[in-house]
């Protein structure tokens, strides 16, 4: 029992909602997006982008907060391309997508070069410190848990009803869900689907936007090469797991996010498991997840399939 | 359709444009000395991060510049984009008859096994990795020997007994380096118990932190990483969390001056030197280059004593004058770790 004291602490908790935050903020983009019928697997160019971008405002205002608003300038503009391209011009937006994700790998390098003159990493930048807020942080067991996060982890939490709310129990929201189920019927009552998938796509760049800044200057405090390593998949896949709603995509983030601080103390704790097991675990539980999920989840109708005004 | 289509191939090949362009993609970079009647030509291809990766790939160039410095000869680079220009890049340089030609990395591995035989009477080395061509020079580090300084520091430091190690994958290199840091703390202190983690990936910042902060949690307050980028991610811990941690690779002090207590530098260089001053002696013969400490392969970094005690600095050099002499033998592997058995100190 020795060794599993030392795991199953309270610092799991905290390591967990630490992990999840930077998958919650892509499975929500993925939710406004795809309700509103534009499929988004772009979401881990966004984020690279926007994390590159982060930094960059960071570095030159030695203000990590406008670091955040570089990264949601940058996450607008190319979620823009990605409208533009999806919307007005009826691309296969899975391939748009893949074009995103290959953007958020040459852009950043290649500006990093430009800029700073290096390779894969970025100076180190002033970072958003952890936020202490003052009543929850005295609490017995909720203290320690979420006394004290980056800001960007509470936002990420307050945007979950939020998300909910103003897809479910907002005029906008029905509008922007009618343009993903069935287009069709909702421009024959007036809804604009343009404005409706435009706005879906926007909001999930700026969503994403943030996911990327959490990793680059509040989590950590530089851009490195690739650093995202797939987050803005697995926010795709939790996503789907909380078939496109956000408290459900919440959940699923809460489950990748344990097991990854689980392989962390598990791991530290030489718990005689193989580190590659540990490590798969979170991808391991995602997949079973996604299974579990298979037959009952089904997206939006319309998603993936471009609208042609009558 | 077809003007979306158009449209979206000149983003998609903006997009790869963009990604070719990151290194720099420059043909050739040659400096010219002043000849004499024969001049040798060295030429070195980069892996794909290219010159300006303040790592390996400057590290080897530094040699390349003492070279030319010491015996004038003419030293050229070429840079690769992605791993499929490995292949060209080094038969391109075979054909114009370089005199040396040096592939950078363990990714060039299989390039340099396919393009070697070709050219029998071309001089080749390959620095960090083995290749058994005739004539290929291997240059490779005994990381072992600079993990047990490491392991040394690390045990010495401890105020809780407990000290860390985070790898990046589990390659061979890097378990080389846990073996001989295990063994390391074990000489200092058989108590002193090791935290060993792994991250699956040598990029993944984020993982890095995540399980050193584990680490630390857990009561280690020294960690040694081992992860390359992955690496940038435990040294941040260390400096929110306020604790040790010791570098790997070159002296990487400047990213925390108060925690990265040490690291273990490689002398990437110094092989590439010693391997083309073979070439410029007509000595040169393939196979494996192995340099440690006795040869300045590796080394405690020179910022060590900013944050290390002269006291216990002093414990660790006479350490290392027992690896020199031959009296302590850091074990390679994990399984030779398991039957080593930790020296008395004197």
């Amino acid at each position: 029992m020795g060794i599993w004291s030392q795991v199953l602490t309270i610092t799991l908790v905290t390591g967990a909602i630490r992990s999840a935050t930077p998958i919650l903020y892509p499975a929500l983009a993925g939710i406004f997006s795809e309700r509103s019928g534009v499929l988004n697997i772009g979401l881990e160019g966004v984020m690279l982008i926007s994390a590159f971008a982060a930094v960059v405002g960071s570095y030159y205002s030695g203000n990590p907060w406008i670091g955040v608003l570089y990264a949601m300038a940058a996450g607008l503009l190319t979620s823009l391309i990605h409208a533009f391209m999806c919307i007005n011009m009826r691309a296969d937006q899975a391939i748009v997508g893949t074009g995103v994700n290959i953007l958020g790998v040459g852009l950043p390098s290649f500006l990093l070069l430009k800029l700073f003159g290096s390779q894969g990493i970025s100076p180190i930048v002033p970072r958003l410190h952890e936020w202490r807020v003052p009543f929850i942080a005295d609490l017995p067991i909720l203290g320690p848990i979420l006394g004290k996060q980056s800001p960007l982890v509470y936002i990420a939490l307050i945007m979950v009803p939020v998300s909910w709310f103003i897809l479910f129990k907002t005029p906008f929201g029905l509008r922007l869900r009618a343009a993903g189920e069935n287009p069709y019927a909702a421009e024959t009552v007036g809804v604009s689907v343009y404005l409706m998938r435009y706005s879906g796509v926007l909001i999930s760049g700026v969503l994403a936007s943030l996911g990327g800044a959490f990793l680059s200057i509040s989590y950590l405090s530089q851009f490195i090469s690739l650093m995202t390593a797939g987050r803005g998949f697995i926010g795709l896949a939790a996503m789907i797991f909380g078939r496109w709603n956000p408290w459900g995509a919440l959940l699923a983030c809460l489950i990748f996010g344990f097991a990854d601080a689980f392989q962390a103390a598990a791991q530290a704790a030489n718990v005689p498991i193989a580190p590659q097991f540990l490590l798969a675990l979170p991808y391991v539980l995602t997949i079973v997840a996604l299974m579990g999920a298979m037959g009952r989840a089904v997206g939006p109708a319309y998603v993936a399939k471009p609208y042609e005004k009558a | 359709m077809s003007r979306t289509n158009t449209l979206l191939i000149v983003l998609v090949v903006l997009a790869m444009v963009m990604a070719g362009c990151s290194p720099a993609a420059t043909p050739t970079k040659a400096v010219p000395t002043a000849a004499p009647a024969k001049t040798l030509s060295f030429a070195m291809v980069t892996d794909q991060s290219g010159l300006g990766d303040q790592a390996f790939n400057d590290a080897t160039w530094s040699g390349f510049e003492a070279l030319k410095k010491d015996f004038g000869v003419t030293i050229k680079v070429v840079e690769s984009s992605e791993q499929a220009q490995y292949v060209p890049n080094l038969s391109t340089l075979a054909e114009q008859k370089e005199d040396m030609i040096v592939g950078v990395g363990f990714l060039m591995k299989d390039a340099m096994n396919e393009v070697a035989p070709q050219y029998p009477n071309i001089h080749f080395a390959l620095v960090d990795s083995y290749v058994n061509q005739p004539n290929v020079a291997c240059i490779q580090f005994k990381e072992n020997e600079g993990a047990f300084l490491m392991g040394a520091i690390a045990a010495y430091m401890s105020k809780t007994r407990k000290v860390g190690f985070v790898g990046g994958m589990e390659t061979e290199v890097v378990k080389r380096f846990e073996a001989g840091y295990r063994a390391g703390v074990m000489t200092v202190d058989p108590k002193v118990k090791v935290l060993v983690s792994y991250a699956g990936a040598f990029n993944d910042p984020a993982k890095g932190k995540e399980l050193a902060l584990a680490q630390y949690h857990q009561g280690a307050d020294v960690i040694f990483q081992v992860a390359g980028l992955t690496g940038t991610g435990v040294i941040d811990a260390a400096k929110e969390t306020n604790k040790m941690v010791i570098g790997v690779d070159r002296d990487q002090n400047y990213l925390a001056p108060h925690n990265v207590i040490s690291s273990m530098v490689k002398g990437l260089g110094k092989g590439v030197y010693n391997v083309g001053k073979l070439v410029v002696e007509g000595k040169f013969k393939g196979g494996s280059y192995r340099y440690g400490l006795a040869e300045g392969g590796v080394d405690i970094a020179p910022s060590t004593s900013k944050n290390v005690p002269p006291d216990i600095l002093a414990k660790v050099k006479k350490i290392k004058q027992m690896i020199i002499d031959g009296k302590i033998k850091p074990p390679a592997t994990l399984d030779e770790l398991k039957t080593f058995t930790p020296p008395t100190l004197p």
